[in-house]
């Protein structure tokens, strides 16, 4: 960008982009960055209660806001981006945490910004209505559901969701490294079928 | 932790781990496993180049509502409390200076003697004649 920002972020004094430099830069985005995008949306959505193209529009919004975030200026605004919707998923999730009844999944931490997209609409199906209600452990399990019959993805579903190493992963499903490459593929294919207007 | 935070916490290892496949995936195999023809490619980008225009959009209108709010907001700090009396105390007012024009500027004295019908007419006036110093706060001729 030649136009040298002029913004600095109130907390940490780090240069930030201008309202205006960030929608440039969001404008300036390329094809195979916003098809990356779309697709990480969905799965950062996932639990959230938002879609991914809420979540997409969500760190757009929050970012445009005056006293929103704020996208520092040696970031790429797709990475920024991608970090944003990881951040507002995880606030999601944490505000269910905290709406849940006292005793259950009590949270002492600040509150979240408040959405700024509408929320989405009812479920369609009551197949896709025990996905898409906000209730994490129903999400888990609908996951680990969805590749019982494939113990290859399986294994790759319960090693993220546990935050295993490849390695472990491969042990876990007795795969070699093309066959764990498959399995991932498919397990990235299944969600984003599952999860394409869903988070 | 608890078992919901627990899952938040899961969920987001998940999101982490898939969202990281991506970034390693090269910009053909990307395209070969999300968007298979040029027509699917063409429409995931104009829906998200859409997106993108309807949030700036938004962010704009939200912007425009907030700065209108604002304007609103400090107009409405410096009206007279005059504004808020009767239409007939407020005609009453007018016709006493219309009557009386002393040392209004020109142009106040003939918009009083205009005999202002509608009530924004006399709310501009009578802000004009506190500004002015004509009135008081509470429409008492000075």
């Amino acid at each position: 960008m030649d136009e040298k920002p002029r913004e600095l972020n109130n907390r940490s004094g780090r240069s930030v982009l201008t309202r205006d430099e960030f929608i440039t830069a969001l404008r300036a985005v390329s094809t195979i960055g916003l098809v990356r995008l779309k697709e990480k949306a969905k799965f950062r959505a996932l639990g959230s209660g938002m879609e991914g193209d809420d979540l997409f529009q969500e760190a757009i919004l929050r970012t445009l806001d005056e006293d929103g975030r704020k996208c520092p200026s040696d970031v790429p605004v797709h990475i920024y981006l991608d970090n944003a919707m990881r951040s507002i998923a995880d606030g999601e999730r944490k505000k269910y945490v905290r709406e849940r009844p006292a005793g259950v999944g009590q949270s002492d931490e600040e509150p979240d910004e408040e959405l700024l997209v509408d929320p989405p609409d009812q479920a369609p199906s009551p197949a896709d209505t025990a996905l898409a209600r906000i209730e994490l452990d129903e999400v888990l399990g609908a996951l680990e559901q969805m590749f019982a019959s494939d113990p290859e993805a399986e294994a790759v579903i319960l090693g993220d969701l546990e935050g295993w190493s490849a390695n472990e992963v491969k042990d876990l499903g007795k795969m070699d490294d093309k066959q764990y490459a498959a399995a991932r593929k498919r397990v990235r294919r299944g969600l984003a079928r599952k999860f394409d207007n869903r988070g | 932790m608890s078992k919901d935070s627990d899952a938040r916490v899961k969920l987001d290892l998940l999101g982490e781990a898939l969202a990281k496949d991506l970034d390693e995936l090269s910009d053909e195999e990307l395209l070969e496993e999300t968007a298979a023809t040029d027509e699917e490619r063409q429409n995931t980008v104009s829906h998200m180049r859409s997106l993108v225009e309807k949030a700036i959009a938004t962010s704009g209108q939200r912007r425009l509502a907030k700065a209108r709010q604002a304007y609103e907001a400090a107009r409405g700090k410096g009206r007279a409390k005059v504004i808020a009396l009767p239409q007939a105390r407020k005609k009453a007012l007018i016709a006493h200076f219309a009557k009386n024009p002393q040392a209004l500027p020109k142009e106040l004295t003939l918009a009083a003697r205009n005999e202002a019908d509608s009530e924004a007419d006399l709310d501009s006036l009578l802000q004009d004649l506190f500004e002015l110093g004509a009135i008081d706060d509470e429409g008492n001729p000075r």
